[in-house]
């Protein structure tokens, strides 16, 4: 992973198998955080305060990380550290989000948990398109892209349909 | 070299050329809560900070009223109307009618007396009401488009309708107007969605994109960069 993070490398996809989805996660966060950059962390699965917590738990610096959450709902209010996006049908806010948090909170790498779950919200290919435009996006701006896909089976059709996208493919569910 | 006017709508003038062609009329078309009226004044507030007079002609809603729906924004409108760059008129259609009828001389008159840049007729659905019968509408349409482009301002006006319905066909009011601005509030499953299109603009090369549209604190905003999924 050294030329993802010496820049050489731009977009990575990490294919998790689903039982070993936590644990894994846990590795690819603890050494994103270990980098010292400032990570655009898109939670599509869990509230960023879980997210947060286990991060601090970690022994992560949460500092480092600027949130975008669409787990927690619409009227929460939002912290300094995330946005709150509140329906992961939203997608073009979704999208809005992830440049604000280019442009306006600094962050070099933006890290997707989990890009599958938007299958669960919408048909694969609209996932495809807001995956395509959000890596043109990224390109655009420079800025590493990590994204964790947990597919329900191998040779899932969205997994390899990304991964045409994708810089490099990580996948951890096969051998 | 065609002189444009800004929107004041952030993100928007760099998709249109520039901003509006001068004294040019604009429709600006939506569904209830869609942003029309705040389109509108946000346009007349670019022209109060340029220094230019302002007049917005309300068809459905008394002058308090438009003030009042409009306080939330950082924009202090009463100051303008005190000052008297900005004027709020209402009238109800039949005036206006009685007023077109006699050439339109009174709201002439007082754009000239203001010497006003901007104008604003909210609403063309209102207006419409008077005339049940099709040829009649038109008729009057167009003599109110006609009055308005004698008035020699940059006009905006506001036409309720549902753009985003699929039997929805051109209306006549867009094949009078120079330029067509759609407001879209889409439905998506229990959400809904806010988006701008620049449907018609002559003279202007503009973007056929269907872009992503905020209203916040401070007025709206539209993405240029951004896509609607």
């Amino acid at each position: 992973m050294e030329d993802f993070w010496q820049g050489q490398v731009a977009i990575v996809l990490l294919v998790l198998p689903r039982e070993q989805y936590h644990e894994r996660l846990r590795d690819v966060v603890s050494a994103v955080a270990a980098r010292g950059e400032k990570v655009c962390y898109v939670t599509l699965n869990r509230s960023y305060a879980k997210v947060r917590e286990e991060i601090s738990a970690a022994g992560g610096a949460v500092g480092q990380f600027f949130f975008l959450d669409t787990a927690t709902p619409f009227g929460s209010r939002a912290p300094e550290d995330c946005i709150l996006v509140g329906d992961a049908h939203a997608l073009t806010e979704l999208g809005l989000a992830v440049t604000s948090a280019i442009e306006e909170r600094g962050c070099s790498i933006a890290l997707f948990d989990a890009v599958s779950t938007l299958q669960v919200y919408h048909p694969a290919n609209v996932v495809l398109m807001f995956v395509h435009a959000t890596i043109t996006k990224l390109r655009g701006h420079g800025t590493k892209g990590l994204l964790i896909m947990v597919p329900e089976q191998r040779d899932s059709p969205l997994v390899k349909d990304v991964a045409m996208f994708s810089d490099r493919v990580m996948d951890f569910t096969v051998g | 070299m065609v002189s444009r006017v800004p929107t004041g709508i952030p993100g928007l003038d760099e998709l249109i050329g520039g901003g509006l062609v001068q004294k040019s009329t604009t429709i600006v078309e939506g569904g209830p809560g869609s942003g029309k009226s705040i389109f509108c004044m946000q346009f007349l507030v670019a022209g109060l900070l340029q220094g230019e007079s302002c007049l917005f002609i309300s068809f459905e809603e008394t002058t308090e009223h438009v003030l009042q729906d409009l306080r939330d924004f950082p924009w202090d409108l009463q100051k303008s109307v005190d000052s008297g760059k900005l004027q709020v008129t209402y009238y109800t259609p039949e005036q206006v009618n009685q007023l077109l009828e006699t050439g339109g001389g009174l709201i002439h008159d007082q754009l000239e007396g203001m010497n006003a840049r901007r104008l604003v007729i909210d609403s063309l659905t209102a207006f419409s009401l008077l005339y049940p019968r099709e040829l009649e509408r038109r008729r009057a349409l167009f003599s109110l488009f006609e009055a308005v482009r004698r008035w020699g301002c940059t006009s905006l006006m506001t036409l309720e309708s549902d753009p985003e319905r699929e039997e929805r066909r051109a209306l006549s009011t867009e094949f009078e107007a120079d330029s067509v601005i759609l407001l879209y509030n889409q439905k998506r499953e229990h959400l809904r969605e806010r988006s701008l299109e620049v449907l018609k603009m002559r003279g202007s090369a503009h973007t056929n994109r269907i872009l992503p549209m905020k209203i916040t604190s401070s007025g709206i905003l539209v993405y240029p960069k951004e896509s609607v999924f």
